[in-house]
């Protein structure tokens, strides 16, 4: 319970005021001297327990009395969330607000989102702080803004419905910002979030810097945490893995879309139709769900997309959750991904080229293979991907290789296979000693399967690397030391590294695919790392057509993102859907860490706040916004005047008259002598 | 001792004045030594007949009824009332509890009960019959009845030396007086009787048992039987010294209670033993009081065939 007067509380101790007066009357007794004592003692001793029970619950009376009138005066609230005990009002409230595409989630019995509802109570609760500053913090931007007036919250932008991920520890970071930069004499966080284990991270060590940074804020800060987590109704949620374009038909340039989506259910399964439109067409299939999660993929024999690309979406029916209903895609005819591979051994340029280009009949991957000796005169901006093994090339063909993974392209240096000693060679990687192995051949024992070259594919699969067996190698000595360890041998050897060189990479590797040197020429490492490697360097040539709402930003200036579906409230910054800036297209969808459903225990709060003083408000959900913080003082004078009215019954009943008035017994008395004089 | 002027302040001469044509009659017949204005238990030779009586011999035979014999031819003696005087015994009680008074213009219980004393004592004596005086505490005064004005004298000095002082001892005093005064007389108790009820009783029965005449005036102050209080008091008891703080308004219900049924019963006990008893309130006027006691008596004795 708090209170909105809490200084009224100073007055409590005025419900000793009746004992004090019974007690100052008890002391300001008068002296008599008696002489019939014997009554008296005799009195005294059968002293009416009624009457001292009807004394003393007098008293309690008076004093309940005055306890729920100070108690009314000071206002109390229930709630129990916002309104503070001891200090009033605080200068500064940062409102951290969660506005991720699950906060779009409904509580099964509302028409509100958990985003509203939190809009709702935290303008409620804002009104009962009106001394204070409000400073809204919301997941896209993070970026502190005042707010005027809090009510009207609601219909800001910045507090309205988004597809993005919201990385709390993040926002919190800027809260704390904030405050140092500010210095506010005393400051709230208020946090309202659903408790989205993806968005809260609660393993992560960030929370630990959090939590010191708290801990050594000047002022006392307290968190209150709106806790909207909901167990969730029945809710299904679609999401875009992939949607691929193949140019069947090279003459018309008509082809197959191929649409991997997966959808998932908490707990209901059955068959459910799915909406699906292209460029505006809308048509409808049936989806039959088996399991919590599944993924499928749809394929459509579509015409030549235009010069920007096809679009359309995919769309489940409503359920508790609108935002997760609806998956876009823009498809467009692929781009050719060029491979260069420069190498002076025939072999290990085959393989490389069969490995960037598998499938000849497929217009999007291309190779060719040259010697170091002819490689000048490429048109290097056109390749996705450059090979380079041997000899390094001359200056100028240097400076546009190095143009190139300026510009975006992905360099893979390999070893020129024989010493050279310490001279430089491409993009300024000098190369070691030739080792041999002995009887076991080298093993790559740790590889970074999260990101880069090697990371596991979409299914989850590690790639076989430690089936991969390397029997020379060659280290690469980097000029730069800054290259990131994609792949290292048992002994410690790196076998890939790769380093940012402008927009671009320049990856080493330690080996050759050639049989005497490793096993890659089989294919099962090096055809998905070259792959990855080209898809990395094909960026460059064409722009994305799928990206992450909230995460995407517009690589030009020139020009504006437009939505293409008007019927919704669009932002590019924070909406999915689909976006349209002269012929570019690009599809914006939700995070895929948005559909995960689990919760960070509300157990694990305190912990995560270590520093700080948390009031964690949960069951929010249920919370109806006026109920926030009910005032309960016309139940106090209710209770204050019920108490007067017993005070008044008892202190008037016949025991407690006062006793001026004359007893009855008298006159009988009296009565009594005039019989005696009359005998 | 007899010259010296007694203080004589407790005498109110106008009271005394107007009640001098009534006299203080007893209710049962006393044996007396002289002649006197009460009815003796004996016959005797006063000119009021009493009634026949057959002869027996040793009767003397100047009292034989000459012409009752002369009509039946049977001898009768005939009686006459005696007259005798009356002894009386005024038994005050001085102990500390006498002090009290709600009122202190009003004079204390002690006062009211000395002023009664001394106006009874000067009405007997100057009605001839004999008074004596026990003033009893802790300890006990005692003055033999006589009926000689210095006696009188005596009896006022021993009234004005007289002090509230001690615990009393009503009952033992009582059983005392009892024993002592075997021959029949009137007993005035003047007292606020704060003792025990059933003890009182018996002692009352042990005077009744000697055929005194017992007459009681029950002295009560006003705010003992009202205990109108309204503030806490600190009770200090004026025979032991004890005190009591209370809340008058918690024990007043039961304090009423106990003065209701004390009362009750030494009503009840004094109709008993046909004992005089007459509950006085301290603002009760003292010449009301006494008149009625008078006239009270006056009648009894009346109906009782004088």
């Amino acid at each position: 319970m708090n209170y909105l007067q809490p200084w009224m509380l100073w007055a409590l101790p005025t419900i000793l005021l009746p004992i004090i007066i019974h007690l100052l009357n008890r002391l300001r007794y008068r002296t008599v001297h008696w002489g019939a004592m014997m009554f008296l003692l005799k009195a005294n001793k059968a002293a009416t327990r009624r009457a001292k029970i009807r004394q003393y619950l007098l008293l309690l009376f008076r004093a309940l009395v005055i306890l729920f009138l100070v108690w009314a005066m000071s206002r109390p609230i229930i709630g129990g969330w916002i309104g503070s005990a001891a200090g009033g009002a605080p200068e500064v409230v940062l409102v951290v607000l969660d506005r991720s595409a699950s906060m779009e989630g409904r509580a099964p019995d509302s028409q509100e989102s958990k985003r509203q509802h939190a809009i709702a109570l935290l303008s409620q609760a804002a009104k009962q702080s009106a001394g204070s500053r409000f400073v809204l913090i919301e997941n896209v931007l993070r970026q502190p803004l005042e707010i005027a007036d809090t009510s009207a919250l609601a219909s800001m932008q910045m507090a309205s419905a988004t597809d993005t991920a919201a990385d709390i520890p993040a926002m919190l970071r800027t809260a704390l910002d904030y405050l140092v930069k500010n210095k506010p004499g005393s400051a709230e966080v208020w946090l309202a979030s659903d408790l989205q284990a993806s968005n809260w991270r609660p393993e992560s060590p960030e929370w630990q810097d959090i939590q010191a940074r708290f801990a050594g804020l000047p002022q006392e800060t307290q968190v209150r945490v709106l806790d909207l987590s909901s167990p969730g109704g029945t809710n299904l949620s679609i999401g875009l893995k992939a949607a691929d374009f193949r140019v069947r038909d090279a003459k018309t340039g008509k082809g197959q879309l191929a649409l991997a989506f997966e959808i998932k259910t908490n707990g209901k399964t059955g068959t459910f139709p799915l909406l699906v439109t292209r460029d505006g067409a809308k048509s409808q299939t049936d989806v039959k769900l088996t399991g919590s999660a599944q993924r499928q993929t749809m394929k459509f024999d579509v015409p030549k997309p235009e010069a920007g690309g096809g679009w359309g979406k995919l769309e489940l029916p409503a359920d508790d959750n609108m935002a997760d209903n609806t998956a876009y895609f823009v498809h467009r005819t692929p781009v050719a991904m060029h491979t260069t591979v420069i190498s002076d051994l025939p072999l290990t340029a085959k393989i490389f080229r069969f490995a960037a280009a598998p499938d000849p009949s497929r217009a999007d991957r291309t190779a060719e293979t040259l010697t170091p000796a002819r490689a000048s005169g490429t048109r290097w901006k056109d390749c996705a991907l450059v090979v380079w093994q041997g000899a390094p090339p001359a200056d100028a063909e240097a400076k546009a290789l190095d143009q190139f993974v300026n510009e975006g392209g992905v360099l893979l240096v390999l070893p020129p296979g024989k010493n050279e000693g310490d001279s430089a060679g491409v993009a300024g990687i000098s190369w070691g000693e030739i080792e041999k192995s002995g009887k076991d051949s080298f093993r790559v024992t740790a590889w970074d399967d999260l990101d880069g070259p090697l990371q596991r594919t979409d299914a989850g699969t590690s790639l076989p690397l430690a089936r991969l067996a390397v029997i020379q190698r060659q280290m690469p000595r980097t000029a730069t030391a800054a290259a990131h360890v994609y792949g290292a041998y048992a002994d410690g050897q790196p076998f890939l590294t790769g380093r940012r060189a402008g927009n671009g990479y320049v990856f080493a590797c330690s080996t050759l695919p050639d049989e005497e040197w490793s096993g890659l020429g089989e294919g099962f490492v090096l055809l998905p790392m070259v792959q990855r490697l080209i898809a990395v360097g094909g960026k460059h040539l064409a722009p994305p057509t799928l990206a992450i709402a909230g995460e995407w930003k517009p690589e030009t200036t020139e020009g504006s993102w437009a939505p293409v579906e008007t019927d919704r409230r669009s932002d590019p910054r924070w909406n999915a859907g689909i976006y349209r800036n002269g012929a570019q297209l690009i599809a914006l969808n939700r995070p895929d860490s948005e559909d995960v459903p689990d919760l960070v225990e509300s157990a694990k709060l305190p912990e995560l706040f270590k520093g700080a003083k948390l009031t964690v408000m949960a069951g929010a959900l249920e919370l109806k916004a006026d109920r926030l913080m009910s005032e309960i003082w016309p139940a106090m004078v209710i209770a204050t005047m019920l108490f007067m009215c017993l005070e008044m019954l008892l202190a008037t009943s016949r025991a407690m008259l006062p006793v001026k008035l004359k007893p009855k017994a008298k006159p009988a008395a009296k009565a009594e002598k005039n019989e005696e004089v009359a005998a | 001792m007899a010259d010296a002027p007694p203080n004589l302040e407790f005498l109110d001469h106008g009271v005394i004045g107007r009640l001098s044509r009534l006299i203080l009659n007893v209710r049962n017949p006393m044996l007396g030594s002289v002649n006197g204005l009460h009815r003796s238990a004996t016959r005797g030779a006063s000119v009021e007949f009493a009634e026949y009586r057959k002869y027996a011999p040793g009767d003397d035979i100047k009292f034989l009824d000459w012409r009752v014999f002369a009509r039946t031819d049977k001898f009768f003696i005939r009686e006459f009332e005696a007259d005798t005087n009356l002894r009386c015994f005024l038994v005050m009680d001085t102990s500390a509890s006498m002090k009290f008074t709600s009122t202190p213009e009003g004079g204390t219980r002690f006062d009211y009960a000395r002023k009664l004393a001394a106006t009874i004592a000067h009405m007997l004596v100057h009605q001839g019959d004999s008074v004596g005086l026990t003033c009893f505490a802790e300890k006990t005064v005692d003055l033999p009845p006589r009926r000689t004005p210095s006696h009188l004298r005596q009896l006022y000095q021993t009234l004005g030396e007289a002090k509230p002082v001690g615990e009393s001892n009503i009952v033992q005093t009582l059983h005392d007086f009892a024993e002592r005064i075997r021959q029949r007389a009137l007993v005035v108790i003047i007292s606020d009787l704060f003792t025990e009820v059933p003890p009182l009783l018996d002692c009352i029965k042990h005077l009744r048992f000697y055929k005194h005449d017992v007459a009681v005036f029950h002295l009560l102050d006003r705010q003992e039987y009202d205990f109108d209080f309204t503030r806490p008091v600190r009770f200090v008891d004026l025979e032991s010294g004890a005190d009591l703080i209370t809340d008058p308004s918690v024990v007043r219900e039961a304090y009423l209670d106990a003065v209701q049924d004390y009362l009750t019963a030494i009503r009840h006990g004094c109709q008993q033993f046909n004992v005089d008893y007459h509950l006085t309130y301290l603002d009760q006027s003292f010449e009301g009081l006494l008149t009625n006691f008078l006239l009270s008596r006056i009648r009894h004795s009346k109906k009782g065939g004088r």
